[in-house]
């Protein structure tokens, strides 16, 4: 299991990779960050959408209401422009957090 | 028995309520812990245990009310951030405002407690906490009831010819033609007398109104007529019109000598009627349904209908639409000066072509009479476009641009109205005197007198030598000019031409 801090660090980075494929909404976001981190990432569903709703504030994120065919609404959240930028800056500085261990532990 | 939709109703109340999320974040959950559940139940767990599932996955509720808090905060205190730094940007105040409109009313009352000397705040606040004061709720009240009142006596009035065995039905000159003549008075006094209800004007004015609303019904159901009815029919044509600009008097009240009173006038007057059609538009809609439901019961109503609900709902109308036309200034944009943007270049189109092609084939259409009235319509029309146009005009790019196109509107109307002179001289000549040609060379003159006096104010205003209001006031100059004519071809003429 990844630590408390480690996982709020790496919340955004991880969400806007998984909005720069396609717009999704809450569940389906945590299904797909458990699927890819084999279950190791693993946030309290309800904790997911104060950090959605924070990137949206800081404009990175937009969303909309959708029916799903049951009849219940879902909000659905798309990166906006400033987003695909912050992934970019955001990704940088993992490469180079991840170039920097590869680096020490290769040793 | 487990009620899962109530837990799960349940909930959600308590997340909106003791934990204060929004209810639109709290539907969001909501939908999350649907979806958890749903997943549980397809791989065959029972419904109380997938909620108690889902519920833990989702967090205790605590801890997400916590967790919004702060996300609740950062968002106030981000938009408080953002009012603060424009409080002295009313653009971008305004921009905020129709960004968040409830959140800016919250916040700006912390930010005025900051900075209370900050005027723009300061109206906001003014313009956000506004109530009508009493005094005003209780002049709409009157309004309302006055309306009621009118509308009344107007369904009162237009059914009272039935005591005299006067049918609706029965519209043609020689039987007298009741309600033809006396339309106006069906409603026309009951939005004078709303405008003078509203307003403090002075007896005599009052007393003018009445004696020329008196005395015109007095006269038009007196006056004699013959075969072949033209001085009949011309009455009929003309005395609403002259009629309407009493009601104008009503309408100006006390400062029935100011031009911008009167161009307001006009204005009013594009409105109501956009609104009467409106009114009758939707009147007619509810009739065929009403007389299509009724006819499904094996029920035919519709001579009742129309006679009854139908004429009292035709003179309510503009009475309600006067109300609505005082209600709505100075909230809503004018409907007149809108279409008339749009139909001002349509319509100069038009003139030209016309004119062009009168031009070029050489047929004249000024020898039919109807015509000729057809086209004094057209012309009436024409100088309704431009005061629409004009006094709407608040020097935004776009009036600049119609500032040419009224020209050219004016332009082309003083052109056909010319060809209407010369044909209606022509005929004179030809066929002698006749209350029609009288009637319609007065009017023409009338139309030049109005559309040249427009053309010299512009030339003048863009030579820079008269102020833009001269543009605007002469067509009211005119009106008293019109009144008078119009009284002479209701009243003068039958006694001139022998009421025939």
């Amino acid at each position: 299991m990844i630590s408390k801090d480690l996982t709020a660090a790496s919340s955004s980075a991880l969400l806007l990779s998984i909005l720069s494929e396609s717009d999704s909404y809450g569940y389906q976001i945590l299904q797909s960050v458990r699927e890819i981190s084999e279950e190791k990432i693993a946030w309290s569903d309800g904790m997911l959408y104060p950090v959605l709703h924070r990137l949206e504030a800081r404009g990175l994120v937009s969303s909309y209401w959708k029916s799903a065919p049951s009849g219940r609404r879902r909000k659905y959240y798309r990166l906006t422009a400033p987003g695909r930028k912050a992934l970019a800056a955001q990704r940088e500085e993992w490469m180079v957090v991840d170039g920097a261990l590869k680096k020490l532990w290769a040793r | 028995m487990f009620r899962l939709e109530e837990e799960v109703l349940g909930w959600t109340r308590r997340l909106t309520r003791e934990a204060r999320l929004a209810p639109a974040d709290a539907e969001e959950l909501a939908s999350h812990l649907w979806d958890l559940i749903e997943n549980d139940l397809y791989a065959g767990v029972r419904p109380e245990d997938a909620f108690a599932r889902a519920r833990s996955r989702m967090g205790a509720e605590a801890d997400i009310a916590a967790e919004f808090a702060i996300v609740y905060e950062e968002e106030y205190m981000d938009f408080e951030k953002q009012i603060t730094e424009s409080r002295d940007d009313p653009p971008a105040l305004e921009a905020l405002y129709r960004q968040k409109p409830q959140a800016f009313t919250a916040s700006l009352a912390r930010v005025l407690e900051r900075f209370p000397g900050s005027a723009v705040l300061s109206a906001w606040k003014a313009r956000l906490s506004y109530a009508p004061f009493l005094a005003d709720r209780r002049k709409e009240l009157r309004d309302l009831l006055t309306l009621v009142g009118l509308c009344l006596l107007a369904a009162f009035l237009s059914k009272l010819p039935l005591a005299w065995g006067h049918d609706v039905w029965k519209m043609d000159l020689a039987g007298g033609a009741v309600y033809p003549r006396n339309a106006s008075f069906f409603f026309m006094p009951m939005i004078a007398a709303f405008y003078f209800l509203r307003q403090r004007s002075r007896a005599w004015l009052v007393i003018v109104a009445g004696v020329m609303f008196l005395a015109a019904f007095v006269g038009i159901n007196l006056m004699p007529a013959q075969a072949p009815w033209q001085t009949r029919a011309l009455s009929i044509l003309h005395l609403p019109l002259m009629l309407w600009l009493v009601v104008g008097l009503a309408f100006a009240g006390n400062d029935w000598r100011s031009l911008p009173v009167r161009v307001d006038f006009i204005r009013f007057t594009g409105e109501l009627f956009i609104y009467t059609v409106l009114i009758l538009l939707g009147g007619g809609v509810l009739t065929m349904f009403t007389l299509s439901i009724f006819k499904l019961i094996g029920m035919d109503i519709q001579h009742d209908y129309v006679s009854w609900v139908g004429v009292v709902g035709l003179f309510c109308a503009p009475i309600v639409a006067a109300w609505l036309t005082e209600k709505k200034r100075g909230l809503a944009d004018n409907f007149a000066p809108v279409l008339s943007y749009i139909f001002t270049p349509l319509f100069l189109v038009t003139l030209l072509v016309f004119l062009l092609l009168m031009a070029l084939t050489g047929r004249s259409p000024y020898t039919e009479r109807e015509s000729l009235l057809l086209f004094n319509v057209m012309l009436i029309l024409v100088i309704a476009l431009v005061v629409f146009n004009i006094s709407e005009r608040k020097l935004t790019p776009i009036s600049r641009v119609y500032d040419p196109l009224n020209a050219g509107l004016i332009a082309a109307a003083i052109a056909i109205d010319a060809i209407a002179l010369s044909a209606i001289l022509g005929r004179l000549s030809a066929f002698g005197p006749s209350p029609n040609r009288f009637a319609l060379l007065g009017e023409n003159l009338l139309l030049l007198v109005n559309l040249v006096g427009l053309a010299v104010q512009y030339v003048r205003y863009f030579a820079r030598a008269a102020p833009f209001s001269a543009v605007e006031n002469w067509t009211a100059r005119c009106l008293p000019l019109y009144g008078a004519w119009l009284a002479v071809v209701a009243f003068l003429f039958p006694v001139l031409f022998g009421y025939a």
